[in-house]
């Protein structure tokens, strides 16, 4: 028999996951769309589709690679981070400060160099932490080597020590909810409870424009795509096979003589970086970010869009984090106090019976309908017979 | 190290003590184990036998004696991973075979090699190692399996499975815990017999507590209770000794 | 609290009296005794003085509010009847009027009906000396320390004779101590020589700020080194003092956050620590149990001061019935699978903040505090402690060790500890044991209702109480140690006092943060907490 694990890597890519494969085709197919009909379509036609709408779908793509970057955590390693959401604002964060240093002197004080809410506070000069902000090759450095180190720093102590299942949950927990706290100072030098915003432009072109709202969908489409296929690589390798080892049964893979911290730490790693791309793709499309990003709440919200997708299937996870971020766009248009209720019955009704998600319900829908074929075409046999 | 030890020692306790809050696990266990030999050890619930393999494999560390490996190498002082990586596999009393995994990636995930997660990324199977795969997988009687998932296997069959995984990490001593737990009479024996044709390789010591498949290993036995040695020999020999005999059958 | 009390029962004896008197003497409500009768006819400034001066003599409450009026401009004779009264002037210009010992509303007149009674400066700076001695003459020891208190400032020879006179009678040690500490100042400020350096050494053992605060100005003034060196060396006194009470009163501020992080965790020491339940809506039963505190009180509007005692075993219901609900529907499905028992229990969260605020509001709710918990306790003048903290401290230990004596003491606790232990085993020695874990969360979130009640009077009652708390509690009981109740006490109470002490070079939220850090690093080191379990028990 011809073993599948021989060949290359771009071959198992290629052949196998026929519904990622699909799931990304649909985002390509769905953003080249949107993006014709918002640029070539007169704003008259019916078939025009508005600012709103571009810039909306640039969010889910954002939210799909968070929940994505979660996945391969959480679905694969077993790791369920409920900080996942401060590597997310701390990209965004990074983004956030060079579209500060874009304002230049056009702010509300008209200092070329300080941002506004520095200029308020009586600084004098820039932090050495605003640093080197100004250039945005820097800044896409940071958006994801910051979050990559504060992942890196955390899950190292935490790894080697040990630390494992909820109480891992808890304490990612209150990393984020420290950052929050820290994030909400003022002499912090983030801009406090406001945190940064009335962005102006973004590599000279203004943020308000139509251009860059496509060119901004199309990157986090693009982001998306490649987070998908950097993650599908990673898990369909040996290193992905020792990831779900260490999920089923850690301490069988320390008497392998694998080092279970380093498997996890990369992961957590690599988690973070992305989830801190998807942050800073995220701020310019929605003008804003401030320590409300930190807030707990908003990291178990992303464990719910991978819960209800289906974890442990990456694809799973974006379709996961697209739904639920749908249904809340409608409910909070439709009835907005109905929201949280929602919500809420979304976390029992996924945990309690849907433990594989959206995705694991199609599979059963498929295979109940498939028995029940057979079971129609045995019958009909033995009418004829 | 003491004078009368002989070369072929390969695993090397001495007075080793482990407590956990007052209760002493094991209370200065000495023994030793040499190399290619197959041993077994019994002894009642709470002996110490866990602890024992604990403390072997890096999980626990002993509050006071030595454990050395291969003559000079100190195993107090390295962590589960290490030592595995030095050549000591550990059978689980439970099976712990991984449950979403292939029989045949359970396998490759055991075989030895590079363990670092960036050779595991880029490294690409070799021949030989597909080749070694394959020769377990016949040995351990589940090749027509290999597609099958960790978590659809009888219980014999992971047991099986778990030792084959053993195998490929090619080590040097192979602790085994009650390898014939939930195993049908039939499957006893064959396991007693690829434990004995193992044990021509390498050294293999397994703690049991199934009277009939010790006699089937045919070795020397070695009897623990309360966290020391009570007494070693033939199993015959043992099972005449008065105070084994108390400690099973008495009280 | 009996302060309050002998004064409402004082007040309303001398004016029950009055009003008999009154009653007796002439019918209707004016108030035209003999000795007020100057008021409502043109008399003379010194005519004026002679009425205060009487009324000091006769030293009734009574005369007290009509001297305290007079003195704020508020004493007028209605012109008609020749009638005392006092008056408000309301937003039209009107005037409001009362009267003199009932305060009834006697209607509102217009501003040509009234005279004020005169009043000149020389008139006001007797009225004020006159209402001083009214404190010290008053039969509460307080008030009396407190009058002289006031005095310390404005010390001349009429009232240091006066203090002379009535330290020779004086019993109370606290008012006597407040004497000395007028005398020794004033010797301080006057006297030369061995009686200025003993006056200092009195002044020493005493806390009073402006002791503090006039030592440390006459440093500067004085020239003989032998004076400056006394007054150095009863100021370093004084501060090493002052520290001393300020390290108090920060350990007390410390236990007090202590026992309120010990209120939010204890409940979660049973659900999470015992049960190994991750509870997310933990933080909610509590909130359960403040909303609790809020319907009873909106129920019985009268009964504020006993309110907390009929919220504190509903809430144990209510939030406990929650508990039992949450188990049976939703946990007892999910055992042995932490990660999941913690995302449904973070849903039931949100629905039940959603409910709140659905029901009630999204804003907060005024909870009131009971009399007898406002207030503080007044150690000395460096240190006082509010009632309230030192109530909820009491509660949150006395909490502790019910649950304490509960888990170690009783059939239903030693039947909890077995379920936990070895469920096969108590099942099979006839434990029910689905319903011993429903009563075991029902127990956890019970006490969470109970706490809820007591941080009803410490923080804001809203949607977001229990959010607030949630984190802080597990904090608590994972660096506590899990499945240890005195792990929980120790950790509660010591990250509230290293937190407080934190507070004053690293500010409020830098010091929360940095115990956030200390307990993550912690867990690194100790993943099992402070007073972890150890053996093969834990290790499954």
């Amino acid at each position: 028999m011809e073993n599948k694990w021989s060949k290359g890597w771009l071959t198992r890519l290629l052949l196998e996951d026929r519904a990622g494969k699909l799931l990304m085709s649909f985002v390509f197919v769905v953003t080249t769309v949107v993006v014709l009909l918002n640029t070539l379509m007169p704003e008259s036609s019916a078939l025009h589709v508005s600012n709103y709408t571009v810039t909306l779908l640039g969010k889910y793509l954002c939210y799909g690679l968070l929940a994505l970057a979660l996945d391969l955590v959480w679905g694969y390693c077993g790791i369920l981070s409920l900080g996942h959401g401060a590597f997310f604002a701390l990209g965004g964060y990074a983004m956030g400060m060079y579209l500060m240093r874009q304002i230049g002197d056009r702010g509300v004080y008209g200092n070329p160099e300080l941002p506004d809410f520095m200029v308020f506070l009586n600084w004098q000069e820039l932090p050495w932490y605003w640093q080197g902000f100004d250039s945005f090759g820097f800044a896409m450095v940071m958006m994801a080597l910051v979050p990559g180190i504060l992942a890196f720093l955390f899950g190292w102590l935490a790894f080697r020590s040990r630390v494992t299942g909820v109480y891992l949950s808890i304490i990612t927990q209150a990393l984020t909810y420290a950052l929050m706290l820290l994030f909400f100072q003022n002499d912090f030098g983030f801009g406090g409870n406001n945190g940064l915003t009335d962005f102006k432009d973004l590599l000279g072109f203004s943020l308000q424009s139509d251009g860059t709202r496509v060119v901004l969908l199309i990157s986090s489409a693009l982001a998306l795509m490649l987070g998908y296929v950097l993650c599908r690589w990673l898990v369909s390798s040996r290193y992905g096979r020792v990831l779900v080892a260490v999920r089923d049964a850690e301490s069988r893979v320390r008497f392998m003589g694998y080092r279970v911290e380093h498997f996890k730490l990369v992961a957590f790693t690599v988690s973070a970086m992305l989830a801190g791309i998807a942050g800073a793709l995220y701020v310019p499309q929605v003008g804003i970010i401030n320590p409300g990003e930190f807030s707990p709440v908003n990291s178990i919200e992303l464990v719910v869009w991978v819960a209800v997708g289906g974890r442990g299937t990456l694809y799973g996870a974006v379709i996961g984090a697209v739904v639920v971020n749908y249904a809340k766009t409608w409910f909070t248009g439709v009835m907005p106090d109905a929201w949280l209720f929602a919500l809420g019955a979304l976390f029992v009704v996924t945990t309690l019976w849907l433990p594989k998600g959206l995705v694991g319900l199609y599979q059963q829908v498929v295979d109940f309908i498939k028995t029940r074929r057979q079971l129609m075409s045995n019958r009909e046999l033995v009418d004829h017979g | 190290m003491d004078k009368h030890i002989p070369n072929d020692t390969l695993l090397y306790l001495n007075n080793v003590t482990v407590s956990f809050d007052g209760f002493r696990a094991l209370n200065e266990l000495s023994f030793m184990v040499r190399e290619k030999e197959l041993s077994a050890i019994i002894g009642p619930n709470g002996a110490g036998k866990s602890t024992m393999m604990d403390v072997v494999t890096g999980k626990t560390r002993p509050d006071s004696g030595d454990v050395f490996f291969r003559g000079d190498v100190d195993l107090t002082r390295y962590d589960e991973t290490q030592v595995a990586n030095m050549g000591i596999g550990r059978k689980f009393q439970k099976p712990s075979v991984i449950e979403s995994l292939s029989v045949w990636e359970n396998l490759e995930l055991a075989l030895s090699g590079r363990r670092s997660p960036f050779a595991s990324m880029f490294g690409k199977l070799s021949s030989q190692g597909a080749a070694r795969i394959d020769e377990v997988m016949e040995l351990i009687r589940l090749s027509d399996r290999r597609e099958w998932a960790g978590e659809s296997l009888s219980h014999g069959q992971k047991q099986w499975l778990e030792i084959g995984m053993l195998l490929l990490q090619e080590p040097e001593l192979l602790l085994v815990d009650e390898p014939a737990a939930g195993m049908t009479d039939e499957e006893t024996f064959r396991t007693a017999d690829l434990l004995k044709a193992l044990a021509k390789e390498r050294s293999v010591v397994v703690v049991e507590h199934d009277m009939a498949f010790i006699r089937a290993l045919e070795c020397p036995v070695m009897v623990l209770h309360e966290g020391s040695v009570l007494a070693t020999g033939s199993l015959d020999h043992v099972q005449q000794n008065q105070k084994v005999i108390d400690v099973y059958l008495g009280r | 609290m009996n302060q309050s009390v002998s004064q409402l029962i004082q007040r309303l004896l001398g004016s029950m009296l009055l009003l008999l008197l009154l009653l007796v003497s002439q019918p209707g409500f004016s108030l035209t005794t003999d000795k007020l009768e100057p008021l409502l006819k043109k008399s003379t400034w010194s005519q004026l003085e002679q009425v205060v001066i009487s009324l000091t003599n006769e030293g009734s409450d009574a005369s007290q509010t009509v001297l305290e009026h007079w003195l704020n401009g508020r004493l007028f004779v209605v012109k008609k009847q020749k009638q005392l009264v006092y008056a408000e002037k309301t937003p039209e210009k009107k005037y409001r009027i009362y009267d003199l010992l009932s305060s009834d509303e006697l209607g509102t007149v217009k501003k040509r009906a009234l005279k004020k009674v005169r009043i000149n400066n020389q008139l006001r700076s007797v009225l004020k000396t006159a209402l001083a001695s009214w404190d010290l003459k008053s039969k509460n020891p307080d008030t009396r320390k407190k009058a002289i208190y006031a005095s310390l400032k404005t010390l001349d020879n009429k009232t240091l004779n006066a203090f002379h006179v009535m330290r020779a009678n004086e019993k109370n040690k606290k008012v006597l101590s407040a004497l000395d500490v007028a005398l020794s100042l004033h010797t301080f400020q006057t006297a030369k020589g061995a009686a200025q350096l003993e006056a200092i050494h009195v002044l020493t053992d005493f806390n009073h700020p402006y002791v503090r605060s006039e030592l440390a100005a006459s440093l500067a003034d004085t020239s003989s080194t032998e004076l400056a060196q006394s007054i150095r060396v009863a100021l370093a006194e004084i501060d090493q003092r002052q520290q001393y009470y300020g390290m108090a009163e920060s350990v007390f501020f410390g236990l007090s956050l202590g026992s309120v992080l010990l209120l939010s965790a204890i409940g979660l020491a049973i659900t999470f620590g015992v049960m190994g339940v991750i509870n997310m809506a933990h933080g909610e039963m509590m909130m359960l149990g403040a909303y609790t505190t809020f319907v009873i009180q909106s129920v019985f509007p009268n009964l504020i001061d006993q309110s907390l005692f009929i919220a504190i075993p509903m809430a144990f219901l209510v939030a406990g019935a929650a508990g039992v609900l949450i188990e049976r529907l939703v946990i007892r499905h999910l055992y042995g699978r932490p990660l999941e028992t913690l995302l449904a229990t973070f849903g039931i969260s949100l629905i039940l903040q959603q409910a709140v605020r659905t029901i009630f509001s999204p804003l907060n709710q005024e909870v009131a505090t009971p009399s007898w918990m406002s207030g503080s306790w007044i150690i000395n003048e460096a240190l006082s402690l509010t009632w309230n903290r030192l109530y909820i401290v009491g509660f949150s230990l006395l909490i502790f060790f019910a649950l304490l004596f509960v888990m170690r003491y009783t059939r239903f606790g030693l039947n909890i500890r077995a379920v936990t232990q070895n469920r096969a085993m108590a099942s099979s020695m006839g434990i029910p044991t689905g319903k011993m874990d429903a009563l075991t969360f029902g127990l956890g979130s019970g006490i969470a209702g109970v706490a809820g009640v007591a941080l009803s009077q410490l923080t804001n009652v809203g949607p977001n109480l229990g959010q607030n708390y949630i984190i802080d509690s597990f904090m608590v009981v994972v660096f506590g140690g899990v499945g240890s109740l005195w792990g929980t006490l120790v950790a509660a109470m010591g990250l509230g006092v290293v937190n407080k002490f934190l507070e004053p070079w690293a500010g409020a939220v830098v010091a929360k943060i940095l115990v956030l850090v200390f307990i993550i690093l912690f867990i690194q080191k100790r993943p099992r907490g402070l007073f972890a379990l150890k053996g093969r028990a834990v290790e499954g």
